[in-house]
């Protein structure tokens, strides 16, 4: 075994692409170990304990790329590093998208001086100056990137606020902006509802409901997962909440967030008491306010939260649509006692495996209503606490978009390896009975959700059926027919393989709990 | 209270980070630029905190304040006077030199030549001897221009008795000096002297500079050297290296001046013929105009904005709106981007010099680069490279001074207001037009082209000001 280094000077790439890159290489055979990554001190560190670590990488800098082999012959280290050269080279692009390119920010401006927005993704201890002078330059900001500290994101938004701009972020996954997808996000209609969430792939499942329920968006805002807590104060949130009240465009306003920190909860009601135009509210597991303001409407999830905005958002009444809310449980009442007839004695639990955390959220909220306490590395509550959030316990949930499981690697969004192995290893357990998945479209998201999905569900189907269990596949798909996936192919390759396919978050979490209650009920008598 | 003006707007990004989210939104339709990002600093941990500090709204405002008042200085020719008579702190046995303080025994062989001329043109001394002993007794007393509102290109060197433009800021009331500018040949500024030289300065002193006086005084402020470098950048002039047309455009406005104060036809036909034959006669004005403004702006607290860059062959200093009189000092760059007379080399050379980067610092010269087609070939031979160069310094400053456009570039304001910060992350330092001048005396200018300010006068400059913002807190 031979060690080689190539280092490629001033050449920052982002991490991620070059994960993506390393994984492709240790395919190469003869390849023992490869890492491409960019000479930081941290990754110098991660190289020398691979023991990768060339005298080229140790005296590389933090611009500088390394392509770092151990391979079995010299033939096999060239192949590799000439393989990796050519993946750096290409286009990350799908469709040869034309990309106009400049080394800085000023430099860009420069190029299009009436730019209005920056996407900011890079890592999150450089962000703050990105981010700063973004808006010292006047422009509105994106912020991706997670990592920037609390007291920099409070000082950002100060800086915004003063200038009359839109600091989203950090951490935030979702906007959508004059009808343009930023970060992740789905592709829906313009229309009259304006969002503004302070969680991803919660404003996600809402726009798509919106467009389900035939609704559409003026603006969707995100504005970070921290900006209701306590430090930040609801800075952004309130601000957006009072803009959109201006915004001609917008007569339905919709809050999407997690409970808020009771001080921030109180600034939120004390604004929107203020506001011209109904209000519809999601805090996600909050209860219905005691004397809701005229304009106020309380959602119960997010599914719900659409439907209330799109009514009010056509005049009609916000309420009506709970006529149907029986019936539709009713029915997924049902569907579960059907297919509870189908599992073996052993089977008892589901296991929720999520790539969107807020999705998680809710189908846990909804699922211990019915079926008593979720375990999850992301608890409810805190003795519902994983002890090894590998090991599932009894009825479990895990949010794979948690940094536990993304450091060194792409959000489970768009790398499915992880959870497709944990599916596998899930399904392999006698005591699963269902295992819960959402599949989440829309730009940012994986190309192909189904393509990555249908060989392991088939597989892990037909392992289980070979130990003489039938194991049940509920599944949500967040999107649109109008999303670059899809939603009609998808949800069609998905349902060939056996899973079932709901049209909400909240039903498929809903069917996946009557289900197993059906079970353990059978199991009981 | 406005809704967002971004709601009107047609989005239009730029995308830093992640390629795939400016895919997505090229895909989308929404005009987006992807900036290929790069560590800020190099990846130093010290400078990237640094950066984060001084990051914010303070240092914002203070920049924004120091270059409205770089873009609302008004420098207005008032007079040409003797240097000893207006130049604060100017001793009867001072000489003053280019960049920062300097020891004599520090100082380059040119400034040493060049003072030991000074000395024997202010008779002082009779001969090089008999000057080095004066020098050696501490009999003169050497400080640098820039503490005393002056400049002077190349050497630099002022002394008592020499004639100076006297420039006024209206705006803001404070005065700044240059001396006249000797030409081409054995001259000071070039680092040399013979018998011509002192008898072109004896001419300076005893008829252009009091024929200037007598033409000035009786018309002060009606030349005003910011509109002549305006129309300078239109004909083909950047102002640093080329200034053949603002010094057209000088000699217009002097000469009916000259004639209405009486002055001798005969003086005044020599005196044209001398600023005629020397293409660089109006670059001493324009620093001094520089320098007025550029003082003006110094000294708002935070300012993270350049108001002085300075060299004499032996170092280079920079000074910092908002720190005060410190200076941020290291070796004068070789300049070895410069294109040289055949048989020279950057060898032979005087390491960079000069208070003509005055020029840089307050917006035109080398900012302004893309305004002088003739001598594109000190940046790579096209115009369009001086465009990608202008483009790349406005990367680096805070605004754009729209009196100084740019025709090439569709009439684009100078990039102006140098920002440590700027520099600093993105490690494009300042560039600076100069001429060449040989080591060793006799040979005077051996090439000219572009020096690069060192980054490292930068990188203090930006540990400083983070160091003085996060003791402030």
């Amino acid at each position: 075994m031979s060690v080689k280094n190539l280092v490629k000077t001033n050449s920052y790439q982002d991490s991620v692409r070059l994960m993506r890159i390393s994984g492709q290489l240790k395919k190469i055979a003869g390849v023992e170990n490869v890492s491409v990554m960019m000479a930081t001190d941290a990754n110098k560190r991660v190289l020398e304990m691979a023991g990768l670590l060339g005298p080229e990488a140790a005296s590389a800098g933090a611009n500088d790329l390394v392509i770092a082999v151990e391979a079995n012959s010299a033939e096999v280290i060239d192949e590799a590093i000439q393989a990796a050269e050519n993946a750096l080279v290409e286009s990350s692009s799908k469709g040869g998208v034309e990309v106009q390119k400049a080394k800085s920010l000023e430099l860009a401006l420069e190029e299009m001086p009436n730019a209005n927005m920056v996407v900011v993704s890079v890592p999150g201890a450089f962000a703050k100056i990105e981010v700063a002078k973004a808006l010292s330059k006047g422009l509105n900001v994106f912020l991706f990137s997670d990592n920037v500290t609390i007291e920099e994101e409070v000082e950002l938004k100060k800086m915004a606020l003063d200038k009359g701009l839109l600091m989203m972020g950090p951490d935030c996954g979702t906007s959508i902006i004059n009808g343009a997808c930023l970060g992740f996000a789905n592709v829906i209609n313009r229309g009259n509802i304006g969002i503004v969430g302070a969680s991803g792939t919660g404003v996600q499942e809402v726009t798509c409901q919106i467009e389900r329920w035939g609704g559409g968006c003026s603006q969707v805002i995100g504005v970070g997962g921290r900006d209701l807590k306590e430090k930040v104060g609801g800075l952004m949130f309130l601000e957006v909440m009072r803009k959109l009240d201006e915004d001609p465009a917008t007569e339905v306003i919709v809050l999407i967030s997690k409970p808020p920190a009771p001080s921030v909860m109180a600034k939120v009601r004390e604004t929107l008491c203020q506001l011209k135009k109904p209000v519809v509210v999601n805090l996600l597991g909050g209860e219905p306010p005691t004397n809701p303001a005229p304009n106020e409407h309380f959602a119960g999830s997010l599914e719900e939260a659409a439907a209330m905005a799109v009514a009010l958002a056509n005049g009609t009444n916000p309420l009506a649509w709970l006529d149907d809310v029986a019936k539709v449980e009713m029915d997924i009442v049902m569907r579960a006692e059907d297919m509870s007839y189908s599992f073996s004695p052993e089977q008892k639990y589901v296991r929720g495996l999520f790539s969107g955390g807020t999705l998680c959220y809710e189908a846990m909220l909804l699922m211990q209503k019915i079926i008593g306490p979720i375990n999850s590395n992301v608890p409810l509550k805190p003795d519902q606490k994983l002890a090894d959030s590998l090991i599932s316990v009894e009825n479990t949930c895990i949010d794979l978009g948690e940094d536990e499981f993304t450091v060194g690697r792409p959000h489970p969004m768009i790398d499915f390896q992880l959870r497709n192995e944990r599916i596998l290893i899930e399904a392999a357990k006698p005591e699963t009975a269902v295992i819960l998945l959402d599949v989440v479209l829309g730009y940012g998201s994986n190309a192909d959700p189904a393509a990555e999905l249908v060989p392991v569900i088939k597989e892990a189907r037909s392992k289980a059926q070979e130990s003489g269990r039938n194991l049940q596949f509920v599944t949500y798909v967040c999107g649109t027919d109008k999303d670059p996936q899809g939603m009609e192919e998808q949800v069609k390759k998905l349902q060939e393989c056996g899973a079932v396919v709901l049209p909400t978050n909240a039903h498929a979490a809903l069917l996946a709990a009557y289900i197993v209650g059906r079970v353990a009920k059978d199991a009981l008598s | 209270m406005a809704t967002y003006e971004l709601f009107s707007q047609k989005l239009k990004t730029v995308n830093i980070g992640l390629p795939s989210f400016g895919e997505d939104l090229i895909t989308q339709e929404v005009e987006t630029v992807q900036v290929e990002w790069q560590i800020p600093a190099g990846g130093n941990t010290d400078l990237v905190n640094a950066l984060k500090v001084i990051e914010n709204a303070a240092v914002e405002e203070a920049n924004k304040l120091t270059v409205e008042r770089v873009l609302e200085g008004e420098p207005v020719l008032i007079g040409m006077e003797r240097a000893q008579d207006v130049i604060s702190g100017m001793g009867p046995r001072s000489i003053f030199h280019s960049g920062p303080p300097l020891t004599w025994e520090r100082m380059c062989p040119g400034v040493q030549r060049a003072a030991l001329g000074a000395i024997i043109f202010e008779g002082w001394a009779k001969d090089r001897e008999s000057a080095l002993e004066l020098v050696k007794n501490n009999e003169v007393e050497f400080s640098p221009n820039h503490s005393h509102g002056a400049v002077g290109p190349m050497t630099g060197i002022i002394s008592p008795s020499m004639p100076v433009w006297v420039v006024e800021n209206r705006k803001f009331g404070n005065r700044a000096y240059s001396t006249l500018n000797e030409g081409r040949g054995v001259t000071l500024w070039y680092g040399d002297f013979d018998d011509s030289t002192i008898e072109r300065l004896v001419w300076f002193r005893d008829v252009f500079g009091p024929s200037v006086k007598k033409a000035l005084d009786k018309q002060s402020g009606t030349i005003n050297p910011f509109n002549l470098v305006a129309q300078g950048l239109s004909m083909g002039d950047e102002v640093h290296v080329r200034c053949q047309a603002t010094t057209a455009l000088l000699i217009k406005e002097l000469v009916p001046l000259l004639g209405d104060a009486g002055v001798k036809s005969s003086d005044i036909a020599e005196m044209v013929r001398f600023m005629a034959r020397n293409n660089t006669f109006s670059l001493n004005l324009a620093m001094a105009a520089s320098k007025s403004v550029m003082d003006a702006a110094h000294g708002v607290p935070n300012s993270t904005i350049v108001t002085q860059m300075t060299r004499n062959g032996t170092d280079f200093g920079l000074r910092v709106g908002g720190l005060g009189d410190q200076w941020f000092i290291t070796d004068a760059p070789a300049l070895d981007d410069c294109l040289y007379y055949t048989g020279f080399s950057v060898e032979d050379a005087v390491a960079d010099i000069g208070d003509s980067s005055i020029i840089e610092t307050t917006g035109f010269g080398g900012m302004t680069f893309a305004c002088a087609p003739t001598i594109v070939s000190f940046v790579g031979g096209g115009v369009k490279d001086a465009i990608e160069l202008n483009k790349q310094m406005a990367s680096i400053t805070y605004g754009k001074n729209k009196n100084f456009a740019i025709p090439n570039m569709d009439f684009a304001g100078s990039p102006t207001g140098v920002d440590i910060r700027k520099v600093v992350g993105s490690r494009i330092v300042p560039i600076i037009d100069t001429g060449v001048i040989h080591k060793d005396a006799g040979i005077g200018q051996i090439g000219a082209g572009v020096a690069h300010a060192p980054i490292v006068v930068f990188e203090q400059a930006v540990l400083a000001m983070a160091k003085s913002m996060s003791t402030k807190q």
